[in-house]
């Protein structure tokens, strides 16, 4: 009932304006699909939804929901619904009066409507703010009646514009997976924008990087982490970031700062030339001696997590991140110790250096 | 360079009214230590945190700062340097201005001063090109950085930290993070760090106060916390995600834990002195649930309820017997929702809280 195609989408903002340019983007959302935009700041997310909704129109290209051009189509006809980042809720109306703004607007019974209002309120935790004005609300229940109000007109299209954003960590971690658990539900199509990679992993059916008013690549959240097109892909899907080393491949062997290995247990032949290794923290091994590891490092910092530990250490000079499950990484080592360091060649994203292209991946058995 | 100070709290208290905002609270934390002081909003530790540096004044107890009695002095009689979140610099003055605030007080010469402005900027990473600006035209991340600098260039005996990345964004706060970690242990300077972020804390401190409802649940280090937490407190607020819990029941063979029973013997004699039939919390931590093919003492089907790929982890959101839990793996089941999956804990990996008090059991 709603598959929406975006097709060379183009918009130029004013150099003044808060919205980034859209220089070209095209994109499907399947029916029922919960889809996510994401890049950083600048990149064109917000200005994209806004074509979308058709609150912008667009220089170039168009937006299609079920084939249908939007192209003449007002933005209060396209059965859509929409959160914004810095939600408005009406200062003089009570919780439930700005919820229930879209039932009104459908013409929905009363009877009916406070059915639903009551309904997605308690899902998400805020039926005690249905009698009370806005001013009393703190951040995170002002994004939560925000969310309610978006969603429950059961819009065929629901379009999310950093629904989390000023969420502290808890509570972001909480209502994502509600909002995960409301689209299951719904069965409508949400377009989620957000900056963070890790929120748009965990909501995600699939999702579209974008970056400079482009789209770098569109996939599952774990097919993004595993096979990146490039090297901006690599570097900005994981948590923490992908390490990256310059390095050259000739002779059989492609070395990268203290690394080494043979070029031909990398999968495909390689041609001699510039590439860079990506190594992400999580794929090295780290062990409490360099007897039989490839590689000896030295501690620098440690920064315990709990179930996990950031190490940052150091070979030969060369600066890595690594991410341990391991708790003797986190009880017994200290600035300055020593480790064993393993990395396979079946570990490595290979990127060429001049085009930026990912041209080997980790075989992670899939 | 800068002069560094044991800090010592004995019971200290603030009441308000009805309310104790702080309830007898005794620490000592060591020169050149940083330590974070860590609880959720109300909590009690911004009161702490004020009556250290003498902006809230005290119900009850004694606060000494190398082994001096500082409990009634005034707050700038303490030598104690504050960085908050709203930031403490001059917007109208430039950054060089700002940073050399303090030797100018002191009277120090024009060289002198200039010296001291270039050498707490590259401290504090703000680049010279910078300094002539004025404060107010730098971003968010560099005037924390300004903030920082102005509090070192004062060269406290203590320096108190009052939730200040929370005007950054989230790679921001992790960059500076580290930055922070870094200069502390360059400095060594005796530093306090209040945040509501258990991570945040996690990643910095070298120990940790934990508070909450004016108690300190717990002092120690981020691995202590975690996996020795004292109480059910302490063991849910720290971590994430969260620790999972459940009900249990003592029974004569064990402890029934959804719809199994876990063998007395591998909990280790933890039982021993409980009487059966009573209630016990039990915790476990997201990773401490393996799939399929584990081992452990206790092992039960489950039904997928959500899954978030995060691509280097997974987490597995399951339900079992009416209680719902979180599931961390590196690995990648092939599950979908609404699917079953078995899954195994270590009697080890169980930890146990009285039911009432919410103390560990071990």
């Amino acid at each position: 009932m709603a598959t929406i195609e975006a097709h060379g989408l183009a918009k130029q903002y004013p150099v003044d304006s808060r919205y980034c340019t859209v220089a070209d983007v095209s994109f499907t959302v399947e029916d029922g699909e919960y889809f996510c935009l994401v890049g950083p700041s600048g990149s064109g997310k917000t200005s994209t939804l806004r074509l979308i909704a058709g609150i912008d129109e667009p220089d170039d290209g168009g937006v299609s929901f079920e084939g249908q051009s939007m192209a003449e189509m007002p933005p209060n006809e396209r059965n859509v619904s929409f959160v914004f980042e810095n939600l408005a809720l009406y200062p003089n109306k009570t919780g439930r009066q700005n919820i229930a703004h879209p039932l009104t607007i459908q013409g929905v019974e009363a009877a009916d409507r406070d059915e639903r209002i009551e309904a997605i309120a308690d899902r998400l935790g805020i039926t005690h703010l249905l009698d009370r004005k806005p001013a009393t609300f703190s951040g995170g229940e002002k994004q939560r009646v925000g969310i309610a109000r978006a969603l429950v007109g059961e819009s065929s299209v629901s379009l999310l514009d950093e629904p989390l954003g000023g969420l502290d960590a808890k509570l972001r971690q909480e209502l994502r997976m509600l909002l995960k658990e409301i689209h299951q539900d719904m069965g409508g199509t949400f377009i989620h924008v957000t900056h963070s990679q890790e929120e748009a992993m965990s909501v995600a059916d699939r999702m579209a990087i974008m970056r400079q008013g482009r789209v770098h690549q569109v996939g599952t959240p774990n097919g993004l982490y595993d096979r990146p097109d490039d090297d901006f892909v690599a570097s900005f899907v994981g948590s923490p970031t992908i390490n990256i080393i310059d390095g050259t491949l000739e002779n059989g062997r492609l070395t990268a700062g203290p690394f080494s290995f043979e070029s031909g247990a990398l999968g495909d032949e390689l041609a001699d030339g510039a590439y860079r290794i990506g190594v992400r923290p999580q794929d090295a091994q780290l062990s409490q001696t360099a007897d039989g590891a490839g590689y000896e490092a030295t501690i620098d910092v440690t920064e315990p997590l709990g179930a996990e530990t950031i190490v940052d250490l150091s070979i030969d000079g060369q600066e890595l991140r690594v991410v341990s499950d391991d708790r003797w990484v986190q009880q017994e080592v200290g600035i300055g110790d020593s480790v064993g360091l393993s990395i396979e060649a079946n570990d490595l994203y290979v990127i060429e250096t001049d085009s930026g292209s990912v041209v080997a991946v980790p075989d992670r058995g899939e | 360079m800068t002069a560094t100070s044991k800090l010592e709290l004995r019971d200290l208290r603030k009441e308000y009214d009805e309310l104790v905002a702080v309830d007898d609270a005794s620490i000592d934390i060591a020169a050149g230590e940083l330590i974070g002081l860590l609880g959720p909003s109300g909590s009690g530790k911004t009161t702490m945190l004020q009556m250290i540096a003498g902006l809230t004044e005290p119900t009850a107890g004694e606060i000494f700062l190398d082994g001096e009695p500082i409990t009634h002095l005034a707050p700038e009689e303490r030598d104690i340097g504050l960085v908050f979140q709203n930031l403490a610099i001059f917007r109208k003055m430039t950054v060089a201005d700002n940073l050399g605030y303090a030797a100018r007080i002191d009277g120090a010469s024009k060289a002198e001063v200039r010296k001291s402005v270039e050498r707490i900027a590259k401290i504090v990473g703000i680049e010279e090109s910078e300094l002539d600006r004025s404060a107010d035209d730098l971003n968010p991340n560099q005037q924390q950085r300004l903030a920082l600098g102005r509090a070192i260039a004062d060269e406290p005996d203590l320096m108190l930290m009052d939730e200040p990345m929370d005007n950054l964004d989230e790679e921001q706060s992790i960059d500076m993070r580290g930055e922070i970690k870094q200069l502390q242990n360059e400095l060594e300077q005796t530093m306090i760090y209040v945040t509501h972020d258990q991570e945040e804390a996690m990643s910095l401190a070298s120990r940790i106060i934990v508070m909450d409802d004016g108690q300190i649940r717990q002092i120690g280090s981020p691995s202590d916390l975690y996996y020795e937490p004292a109480n059910r407190f302490v063991a849910g607020f720290i971590g994430s995600p969260s620790m999972n819990f459940f009900e249990g029941m003592v029974a004569s063979d064990g402890l029934e834990l959804l719809d199994v029973t876990v063998p007395g013997g591998a909990l280790g004699g933890r039982l021993d002195g409980l009487a059966e039939g009573g209630e016990v919390t039990v915790g476990v931590r997201p990773e401490a649930f393996h799939l399929a093919d584990g081992e452990g003492a206790v092992r039960f089907t489950a039904t997928l309820q959500e899954k978030e790929p995060l691509g280097s982890k997974q987490l597995l959101h399951g339900e079992a017997n009416g209680e719902t839990f979180v599931v961390r793996t590196r690995k990648r089941p092939p599950i979908e929702r609404g699917d079953e999956f078995d899954v195994t804990v270590a009697g080890a990996d169980l930890y146990l809280f009285d039911a009432e008090s919410g103390e560990v059991i071990d």
